[in-house]
C-alpha cells in the first residue's frame, strides 16, 4: 500500500521533530494525537495535526495542492509560558529545516512543493496542574503531483 | 444555635479534610474543606486536567490568590498538629484566582493548581 504524498509530508516532518526532541522523560512526540493529552503523557508535548489537504489549481491536468497541518506545543510546568515558547521555536526550526529533506522525496515521486509557510500562532496559558501553555501554529505546504501518465494514443 | 448556621456539620468529619493556609511570615491557619477534583478540557480542547477546588466556610479562613493551601495535612485525635506555628503534611497547591462567596456568603469556593515540588 502506497501512502499519499501528504501523508509522505508529514512523516518527514515528524522524524524532523523526533531527531530535534530526543527521547527523554516526560517528553512526548506524536502526529495525529487522538484524544486529549492527560498528565500521564508528560509535561512536554510536541504535536502534529494533519488539517486540510485541498486542491489550489490544476494547469496542465497536473494537480497543485495546499496541505494545512498545525504543530503544537504543550507545556504543564512551572514555567509553562516560555518553556513552551521555547519548544515551539525549535520545533518550527525543525519543520523549516526539514523541508529539503520532504522536497528530495517529493522529487523522487516526480512531485514537487513550495518551502512550508507558518501562517499564524495562537496562544493559551491556563491554570492546570502546576501550570499549563499550548502554543498552537498554523502551517501549510504547496505541492504539486506527479504528471499524469499519458494514455496510449489509438 | 440553628441548623443551617452551623456549618460544622458539613465541613467536620467525616465529610471535610484539614487544610491550612501557608503564608510567609504567618503561622498556618488551618481549616476545613470538601476537596473537588473534576477532569476537565483544558489548552483548547488539547489536554485534559484535573480542575482542583476546596470549598470552605467563609469565615474560618481568609484565602487570596496566590496563597499557598497544604490540602490533607497530618492530624491528632483530629485536629492539626501545628509545630512552630506548621501544620505537618499535606500537599501544597496554589489559589490560582481570588476565591467565590456561594450560596449565601457563608461559604467560599477556590480554585487551586499543584504546585511543583
Amino acid at each position: 500500500m502506497s501512502q499519499s504524498l501528504r501523508y509522505l509530508i508529514s512523516t518527514v516532518f515528524l522524524d524532523a521533530l523526533k531527531t530535534a526532541f530526543p527521547a527523554a522523560p516526560g517528553l512526548k512526540v506524536e502526529r495525529n494525537p487522538p484524544n486529549p493529552f492527560t498528565s500521564r503523557d508528560g509535561p512536554r508535548i510536541v504535536f502534529l495535526t494533519d488539517e486540510s489537504d485541498a486542491l489550489k489549481e490544476q494547469p496542465g491536468q497536473q494537480a497543485v495542492r495546499r496541505f494545512a497541518f498545525s504543530l503544537g506545543v504543550i507545556n504543564r510546568g512551572s514555567n509553562a509560558d516560555a518553556d513552551a515558547d521555547a519548544d515551539y521555536a525549535t520545533a518550527a526550526a525543525a519543520i523549516t529545516a526539514a523541508f529539503p529533506a520532504a522536497a528530495a522525496a517529493l522529487e523522487s515521486l516526480g512531485a514537487s512543493a513550495t518551502s512550508p509557510r507558518e501562517s499564524g500562532i495562537t496562544f493559551t496559558v491556563e491554570g492546570i496542574d502546576v501550570g499549563g501553555a499550548l502554543n498552537l501554529g498554523s502551517w501549510d505546504i504547496e505541492y504539486r503531483k506527479p504528471k499524469p501518465a499519458r494514455s496510449a494514443t489509438p | 444555635m440553628p441548623f443551617e448556621s452551623d456549618l460544622s456539620v458539613f465541613y467536620g468529619a467525616p465529610f471535610g479534610i484539614w487544610c491550612a493556609r501557608r503564608r510567609d511570615g504567618e503561622d498556618d491557619v488551618p481549616f476545613q474543606a470538601l476537596r473537588g477534583a473534576v477532569d476537565e478540557l483544558a489548552l483548547s480542547g488539547y489536554a485534559v486536567a484535573a480542575d482542583y477546588s476546596l470549598r470552605y466556610p467563609t469565615e474560618s479562613v481568609d484565602l487570596d490568590e496566590g496563597d499557598t493551601v497544604m490540602v490533607e495535612i497530618d492530624t491528632r485525635a483530629e485536629k492539626p498538629l501545628l509545630i512552630f506555628g506548621e501544620v505537618q503534611g499535606g500537599t501544597a497547591y496554589r489559589v490560582r484566582a481570588e476565591p467565590r462567596r456561594i450560596n449565601d456568603g457563608a461559604e467560599t469556593q477556590a480554585e487551586l493548581s499543584s504546585i511543583a515540588t
